[in-house]
């Protein structure tokens, strides 16, 4: 593939950035672009990725604070049009049943803070380790597992007859 | 052992040491509510995984591989031009033969110059020089450092370089080194084997543009320096 170790590296992240930014946005076409402007932004400030350190967290670190900009200018007129969106667009999964309940998880997810859902998608969905998404998110450990003790409570109450 | 809230989902996620995960999960032995909860909690992961890792085995979409794609060919470019560099920085190539090689190209070249026939829109008599006679990952005498060598689809031979003054492309013709790009200075030139700028990225880009083929590796260019850069047999 690719000669170069940086290029290779990103490469090899992309479908993992893909599953973290479609659980960020609120529709695959909105992740797609959050993906893309992730993978642009990294090969502009490839200069300020330090060799021996971790590609991912970095990776991680700019979708994150890319989606964290676009989500202060959001709107809220659009965040509510947007939530109806993620609603109807998991058809697509398979069964009636599964649908159904996947567009669940998905509007579960839309209504929680934009703080507790990145800590619920780098924990339970991406795997990393408290301090890993610490660190990607850049904020201490005792407020990522308050965030996500709240999140999950939360998902748990409105999923809790599908969990 | 009263276990919070905070503490089963830090067992749930596997995040305790070994002694607080066996206290955990004694309690949880012993107490089937807290065991409900953990139960959910793990009903809960594997119900995200379940909406979110599909999307781990979609193809990839173009526009996300693309930009990746170009990134490695203009970095491939600097490849060669890197290789080409530490070829050139063997101790006995670096101290005896390329400068006498240099020596000679110049003295045949400089002699074969008619002087001031410097055109608008062209590199003047010591940019030209450089250009001539440079080796790629060499640096001319005026400072002119030679990034790379390649040639356009109508073969005709260009070279990108770097320079305090600011770095560019300049395609041979007829009346000499047509400026094709003027770019912005690549920076400080602290060392004579500097590590590529900023202004040398955009330039390396622009030459990535315009070659039609590879870059010349070390040979061709001597034999490019040996013929004064002709364009290639169409």
């Amino acid at each position: 593939m690719h000669s170069d170790a940086f290029l290779a590296g990103i490469t090899e992240l992309l479908p993992r950035l893909r599953r973290f930014a479609s659980g960020l946005a609120r529709n695959p076409v909105d992740a797609d672009d959050l993906c893309q402007a992730a993978v642009e932004r990294a090969l502009l400030s490839r200069q300020q990725w330090q060799e021996g350190t971790r590609l991912d967290s970095w990776m991680y670190r700019i979708m994150r604070n890319l989606w964290i900009d676009e989500a202060r200018s959001r709107t809220r007129r659009d965040k509510t049009f947007a939530e109806e969106e993620a609603g109807a667009q998991v058809g697509a999964i398979g069964a009636q049943e599964a649908a159904t309940e996947l567009s669940m998880v998905d509007r579960a997810l839309a209504n929680l803070p934009d703080d507790q859902r990145e800590a619920v998608l780098l924990v339970l969905v991406e795997g990393y380790k408290y301090a890993e998404a610490a660190d990607i998110i850049g904020c201490p450990i005792g407020t990522l597992t308050s965030r996500l003790l709240r999140g999950r409570e939360a998902l748990m109450a409105k999923l809790g007859e599908a969990a | 052992m009263t276990i919070s809230a905070e503490l089963l989902a830090a067992y749930v996620d596997g995040e305790l040491s070994e002694l607080d995960t066996a206290r955990v999960r004694k309690a949880i032995a012993e107490d089937p509510a807290l065991a409900e909860q953990a139960a959910q909690m793990e009903a809960l992961r594997k119900l995200l995984s379940a909406r979110f890792d599909p999307v781990l085995s979609q193809p990839l979409p173009e526009r996300l591989t693309a930009p990746l794609a170009d990134a490695a060919k203009v970095v491939d470019l600097g490849a060669v031009r890197e290789e080409r560099r530490r070829w050139f920085e063997r101790p006995a190539l670096r101290y005896a033969a390329v400068p006498a090689l240099a020596a000679c190209l110049v003295a045949v070249l400089v002699i074969g110059r008619s002087p001031d026939k410097a055109m608008p829109g062209y590199a003047g008599e010591q940019l030209a020089a450089a250009l001539d006679t440079t080796l790629s990952g060499q640096t001319a005498p005026d400072g002119t450092r030679l990034l790379i060598s390649f040639r356009t689809a109508d073969g005709a031979a260009c070279r990108a370089y770097s320079a305090q003054s600011g770095g560019g492309i300049a395609c041979h013709d007829d009346n000499g080194w047509k400026l094709r790009m003027a770019g912005s200075a690549s920076g400080p030139q602290g060392t004579e084997y500097q590590q590529a700028g900023s202004g040398d990225a955009a330039i390396m880009a622009a030459a990535q543009d315009l070659a039609s083929g590879p870059a010349l590796d070390q040979a061709a260019e001597q034999s490019a320096i040996g013929q004064g850069w002709k364009p290639a047999p169409r």
